[in-house]
C-alpha cells in the first residue's frame, strides 16, 4: 500500500478521499487554490500545498504543478477525485511518466471513453446496446473519431432528419450536461448546435458534437464497475439517477426502484463486457438509459469515482475509495461478484448553493451557519462549514446528504427528516426543493424518469413565511439588533453581565414598553 | 410595544409587521405574545447556549420549533422547520427597500447570477425583437443567454466581453420602441 498520496481536488470529495486514506494509514497531501486556503479539505490532510491563483485553470487543473508537488513531497500516487483532472488522459499519462500512480483507469481507457463518439462505437462493437444517433465521420473508422470540427449545418440537419426529433445535441467531450441541448424541431437545430459547440469548446476545448435520439420518460440507470490489475472485472450493481435538473443529477438511489433482477443482471453483464473490452481497471461507471418499455441503451462511461458513489457504498457495505487505493496499489479486488448483493435502500441528495426558484441559478456568498444533520443511517459528505465562502470559481455543490434504511420507504422518510434538520444560512440552497420532490407520490411510488420535475410540475417555491416564521424573524430581529451584533458565527460572546444574567438592550427596552 | 417591520423583498409581497410584547425576561428565556396580521400567539424563546450562533428553541402556542438566524446589517436570515426565510428589517433610519425603482429597472437587464460575460450579441442602437438573445454569460461552466423581455432598442451596453460580473449587476439598458 502507498504511504502517502496527493489528492488533486477540493470540496467534499477531497475530504471524503482523505478520510479513507487516513483510515488506511496513508498520509494525505492536499492542494488548494488561494480562496480555498483553510478550507475543510485542507484540514482533512496531513500536508498542505498552495497553488497560486483563484480559478480552476490556474490551480486544480494545473496538472504540471500538482505532479511537481507530489514528487517534491514524496507522494507515490495521485487521486484525482471527480471533475478537474480525473478524466484527463494526458494527466494520467504524465503521472506515469513522473513515476506516480494515477488512482484511476489506464490513460488509454480514459481517452477512448472520453470521446463519447468513439465510446459508443467501441461499446457497440463489444455488444453493448447504444442509443441510436449520428456522429460526423460515422463509418469512417478513423482515429479520434475522425471529425472535421465543423460539419456544415446542412449535413447535420440532414442527419437530424434521419435520427428524428426530438433529439439531443451532445458534446463529443461532454459530461455533466455541458454542451448538451434538447432540440424539438428542425428550426431550432442550428442555434442549438452553435450553442452546444460554444459551450463544449469553452468547457472542454473540443467543440465536436453528435446527435442522439431523445428518449422521453427514460430512467437513468448506471452500473458501477470495478477492475483490478489482474484481469478481474466485476460490477457493483446499479444506481438510479433519474431526478435531474439542467441535465444534472440531484437525487440518486440504489438499488433502482422497479429494476427486475433479470435486467439488473443483464445490464451488469453488459457493463462488465464493455469494461473488459477496453481493459478497464479501477472504478468506473457505465451510464444507461432505460426506456418505458424496459429496453436499456448505453450512454457513456465515466472513468472515475462518481459523485453518487456513496449510495453504492451504503447498500453494499463497501468503501469504494479503499477499493480504489487497493487496486491502484496492485492488490486483487477484495470482493467477489457473488458477494455484491444490495441490502436495504440508499438515497443521496446533492445539496447545491443554488436557487430553485430562480431557475436553479448558482447562489454565492458566505455560509454564515452550517449545521449538518446527524443520526442513524445519515451521512453527510460536505466540503464546507460555517464561514466557508461559496465563490463563482467552483462547482456550487456544498455536499451530499445520504440516507440508508432497510426499505426504500424508510430511506425516503429518513432523508426527509435529515433535509428538514439541515441548516445552511447564507447562499440559497435546494433543500426545500428536495423535500418537495421526495413528497411527490410518484417519487414515493418509484416512478422516476429524467423529465420527472418538468412532467409533474415540481416548481421551486421561494419559502413563503408563515406566522411562525414571522414570529421567529421578529424575535431574531430583536435578538440581533441594537448593539449591531449579528447572531452570526462571528457573534462575540461576552454579552453576559458579571452577575451571570444576560443583558440584552433590545429586550430590556422591550420589557420597559409593556409588562403584562 | 416594539413593532418589527419585515420585508420579504419580493415583488407583490408587502412588508409585514410583527408586534412583540414581552411578559417575562427574568430567566434565560423570553416569553410573551407576538401578533402577526391580527392574530396573536403566545411564544417562548429559549436561546441556544450564550456565545453560540443565533438561534434556539421557539415555542409558539405549544408547538416547539428549532430555529437559527443570522443578521448582516438590515438583512436577516431565519431558519425554521427546514426552510430559510430572508427579510429586510426596516428600521427608522434605514431607507425602505421598496420597489420604487422598479419601473426604471424594468429596462435594465441585470446578471441573474455571478459570472463572466462570454459574448455581447448586440450594440447600442440595435433594434431587437422580443426574446432575442442579447448577452451570453457563463457561470460555473454553465452557459446562459440573456434575452430581451420584449421588442425594443438597446440604449447602452454596461458590460464587456470577458468581464466578471456580480449578481444583479446591470449589463444592458434598453427601451421599448413604440
Amino acid at each position: 500500500m502507498f504511504s502517502k498520496i496527493l489528492i488533486a481536488n477540493r470540496g467534499e470529495i477531497a475530504v471524503r478521499i482523505a478520510r479513507t486514506a487516513r483510515e488506511m494509514g496513508v498520509r494525505v497531501v492536499a492542494v488548494h487554490s488561494r480562496p480555498d486556503a483553510g478550507a475543510p479539505h485542507t484540514e482533512a490532510a496531513d500536508e498542505v500545498h498552495g497553488l497560486p491563483g483563484d480559478t480552476s485553470q490556474e490551480t486544480y487543473l494545473r496538472g504540471d504543478r500538482i505532479i511537481e508537488i507530489a514528487k517534491a513531497c514524496g507522494a507515490q500516487a495521485i487521486h484525482p477525485g471527480y471533475g478537474f483532472l480525473s478524466e484527463n488522459a494526458g494527466f494520467a499519462r504524465a503521472c506515469a511518466d513522473a513515476g506516480l500512480v494515477f488512482i484511476g483507469p489506464p490513460p488509454a481507457a480514459i481517452e477512448r471513453m472520453g470521446d463519447k463518439i468513439l465510446a459508443k462505437r467501441v461499446m457497440e462493437a463489444a455488444g453493448v446496446p447504444v442509443v441510436p444517433g449520428w456522429s460526423s465521420g460515422a463509418g469512417a473508422g478513423g482515429d479520434a473519431a475522425g471529425d472535421a470540427p465543423d460539419d456544415g449545418i446542412d449535413a447535420i440537419r440532414a442527419a437530424a432528419d434521419r435520427v428524428g426529433y426530438p433529439l439531443l445535441v451532445k458534446a463529443a467531450a461532454g459530461g455533466g450536461g455541458k454542451g448538451m441541448r434538447i432540440v424539438e424541431r428542425d428550426h431550432d437545430l442550428p442555434a442549438a448546435v452553435a450553442a452546444a459547440r460554444r459551450e463544449a469548446g469553452s468547457a472542454f476545448g473540443d467543440s465536436r458534437v453528435f446527435l442522439e435520439r431523445y428518449i422521453p420518460r427514460a430512467r437513468h440507470v448506471e452500473i458501477q464497475v470495478f477492475g483490478d490489475l489482474h484481469g478481474t472485472v466485476i460490477h457493483l450493481c446499479e444506481r438510479e439517477c433519474s431526478i435531474q435538473r439542467r441535465h444534472q443529477k440531484i437525487i440518486e438511489e440504489a438499488p433502482a426502484p422497479g429494476l427486475d433482477p433479470a435486467m439488473r443482471r443483464a445490464m451488469g453483464e453488459a457493463a462488465v463486457r464493455g469494461a473488459k473490452a477496453i481493459g478497464y481497471v479501477n472504478a468506473g461507471t457505465f451510464e444507461f438509459i432505460v426506456d418505458d418499455a424496459g429496453t436499456y441503451f448505453f450512454l457513456e462511461v465515466n472513468t472515475r469515482l462518481q459523485v453518487e458513489h456513496p449510495v453504492t457504498e451504503c447498500v453494499l457495505g463497501l468503501d469504494l475509495v479503499r477499493l480504489q487505493l487497493e487496486v491502484a496499489a496492485g492488490l486483487p479486488l477484495s470482493i467477489r461478484q457473488e458477494d455484491a448483493v444490495p441490502r436495504g435502500s440508499a438515497i443521496e441528495c446533492r445539496i447545491y448553493a443554488e436557487d430553485p426558484a430562480r431557475g436553479f441559478l448558482p447562489s454565492t456568498g458566505r455560509i454564515q451557519l452550517f449545521e449538518p444533520p446527524v443520526g442513524p443511517g445519515i451521512r453527510m459528505d460536505a466540503g464546507v462549514r460555517s464561514g466557508s465562502e461559496v465563490t463563482v470559481h467552483y462547482d456550487p455543490m456544498l455536499g451530499k446528504l445520504i440516507a440508508w434504511a432497510p426499505t426504500r420507504d424508510a430511506a425516503i422518510d429518513r432523508m426527509h427528516r435529515a433535509l428538514t434538520e439541515t441548516v445552511v444560512l447564507g447562499p440559497v440552497t435546494n433543500t426545500l426543493f428536495m423535500r418537495d420532490v421526495l413528497d411527490h407520490p410518484e417519487f414515493r411510488a418509484g416512478r422516476t424518469h429524467t423529465k420527472f420535475l418538468e412532467e409533474h410540475g415540481i416548481v421551486a417555491r421561494a419559502p413563503v413565511p408563515d406566522a411562525r416564521a414571522l414570529i421567529a424573524a421578529g424575535i431574531a430581529a430583536l435578538e440581533t439588533s441594537a448593539d449591531g451584533r449579528g447572531g452570526g458565527a462571528d457573534r462575540a460572546p461576552g454579552r453576559r453581565a458579571s452577575g451571570g444574567r444576560t443583558v440584552d438592550a433590545p429586550w430590556a427596552q422591550l420589557g420597559a414598553w409593556r409588562m403584562l | 410595544m416594539p413593532t418589527i417591520r419585515l420585508d420579504p423583498g419580493r415583488p407583490g409581497e408587502p412588508a409585514v409587521d410583527v408586534v412583540i410584547t414581552a411578559r417575562d425576561r427574568s430567566g434565560p428565556s423570553r416569553e410573551g405574545t407576538a401578533s402577526v396580521a391580527g392574530t396573536t400567539s403566545d411564544f417562548c424563546f429559549e436561546p441556544a447556549a450564550p456565545g453560540a450562533t443565533g438561534g434556539g428553541t421557539l415555542t409558539i402556542d405549544g408547538h416547539r420549533y428549532r430555529t437559527r438566524f443570522v443578521r448582516d446589517g438590515d438583512r436577516l436570515l431565519v431558519w425554521i422547520d427546514g426552510a430559510v426565510h430572508r427579510f429586510t428589517v426596516a428600521s427608522r433610519t434605514a431607507r425602505r427597500s421598496g420597489h420604487s425603482d422598479a419601473d426604471a429597472a424594468r429596462d435594465e437587464l441585470v446578471a441573474p447570477m455571478p459570472g463572466t460575460i462570454l459574448r455581447i450579441l448586440v450594440r447600442a442602437g440595435d433594434v431587437h425583437e422580443a426574446n432575442a438573445p442579447l448577452i451570453i454569460m457563463e457561470s460555473m461552466k454553465m452557459e446562459m443567454t440573456i434575452s430581451a423581455p420584449k421588442a425594443g432598442r438597446v440604449s447602452a451596453i454596461a458590460c464587456r466581453e470577458g468581464e466578471m460580473v456580480a449578481i444583479d449587476q446591470v449589463l444592458l439598458r434598453r427601451e421599448d420602441v413604440p
